[in-house]
């Protein structure tokens, strides 16, 4: 019978993908009240950002990132109802050449985050309705294709010097202040992160 | 006990003895017990046989033999000399008269100043380390003795059955030191945030 019993366990209905044994009205508070800045020190890019959020209705929420007043990500969390619990989507603006803003595969002269940011934002909603501090440890592989990324994080964590969207893709900040005092203007590249003005129109 | 013979380059190891009754194990050497001693006074065991994280003064004689004085690593830079506090640890070896020459035991000490009580318990749970320490104070008698340099390749089984023993310490230190590294990191991101908003 206890075999029957296990076996029979395992035959149950699977659980779709982002579900949570929380009810949705829980991981709705949980998220909207949630603290990004495990998130943010986890995955920035040393650049300083700032994160907007709106809740769309009583199941969607949806975060600016700005630097400088400059959007340069978002995402959006939905929440519905799944079973007894919820399941938690994480949706992510498109970028110029129709694929998510980084994806992974993404190129910016001014990264903010490392990339790919889906896994990264999964872990966000996995702490929060654990209620747990964020731990990019439980991250998959890979961790970021983002070289650049990984280059200005580096400088920033060493120099305690953040760089700026208006400094040129690639410089630190102190590089950029004294190329300017030398009276260099160097072209400061802009990155075009999403696809549309509005990031979430379709 | 038994008595084994052979012959290391220069000087010949005449035989390998366990003392009945103290249990300690020498080797003898076919060499007068003052020549022995000169032989080992000022002899020197690389730093990198602790990996490197601790430095063997030149050797000293005592009264019964000679001793290497154990520092912390980052204590070399203020040798010679030393600080006897920092000390460590002491390697020794008791040169003994036996029938065919000098009679070597080695012999892992606390420094002066070190809680012998705690040092000998940390030996004690860490056999596989006791074991290295002595391998390399043997070496390092065996090197002076027949006037060639330190091998490692002669310590280099204990010193991977100590680092293989070791592991879970040596993991969690490095698993605090991630951790610290990533505090760090952190707080150097968050006083950045807050430089930015003037708190």
């Amino acid at each position: 019978m206890a075999i029957t019993a296990a076996v029979l366990a395992g035959c149950g209905p699977q659980k779709p993908d982002g579900y949570y044994d929380v009810a949705p009205a829980t991981a709705f508070d949980l998220l909207r009240r949630a603290d990004l800045t495990g998130f943010r020190d986890a995955r920035q890019c040393g650049m300083l950002v700032y994160f907007f959020a709106r809740d769309d209705d009583s199941s969607t929420i949806t975060w600016d990132v700005r630097t400088k007043g400059i959007s340069v990500a978002g995402f959006r969390l939905r929440v519905t109802p799944s079973g007894d619990g919820s399941v938690v989507s994480i949706e992510l603006p498109k970028a110029p050449n129709g694929s998510e803003i980084y994806d992974g595969q993404q190129h910016y002269t001014h990264p903010a985050f490392m990339q790919p940011m889906r896994p990264a934002l999964r872990e966000f909603v996995d702490s929060t309705i654990e209620r747990r501090a964020y731990d990019w440890h439980r991250i998959p592989d890979p961790l970021n294709t983002d070289g650049l990324c990984g280059s200005m994080r580096d400088n920033f964590e060493a120099s305690g010097q953040p760089y700026d969207i208006d400094d040129p893709s690639g410089m630190t900040h102190q590089q950029a202040e004294d190329a300017r005092a030398n009276g260099n203007g160097l072209p400061v590249e802009q990155d075009r992160v999403f696809a549309s003005a509005d990031p979430w129109a379709h | 006990m038994g008595t084994l013979i052979h012959r290391s380059r220069v000087l010949a190891v005449i035989s390998l003895l366990v003392l009945a009754g103290c249990g300690r194990h020498g080797t003898v050497y076919a060499v007068a017990t003052d020549a022995a001693r000169q032989d080992l006074v000022g002899t020197i065991i690389p730093d990198l046989a602790f990996g490197n994280s601790a430095h063997a003064e030149p050797a000293v004689g005592t009264a019964d033999g000679v001793e290497w004085h154990i520092v912390r690593g980052d204590d070399a830079a203020a040798l010679p000399g030393g600080t006897p506090s920092r000390e460590i640890m002491v390697l020794s070896a008791t040169l003994a008269n036996a029938d065919e020459g000098t009679l070597v035991s080695v012999d892992v000490k606390p420094a002066a100043g070190v809680d012998s009580k705690a040092f000998e318990q940390n030996m004690s749970d860490n056999p596989a380390v006791a074991d290295m320490f002595r391998a390399i104070a043997r070496e390092a008698v065996d090197a002076g003795l027949s006037h060639r340099p330190f091998e490692f390749g002669n310590v280099s089984a204990q010193i991977a059955m100590a680092t293989v023993s070791m592991l879970p310490q040596i993991t969690q230190q490095m698993d605090e030191a991630a951790r610290a590294y990533e505090q760090r990191d952190r707080d150097t991101i968050d006083d950045a945030y807050r430089r930015e908003s003037g708190q």
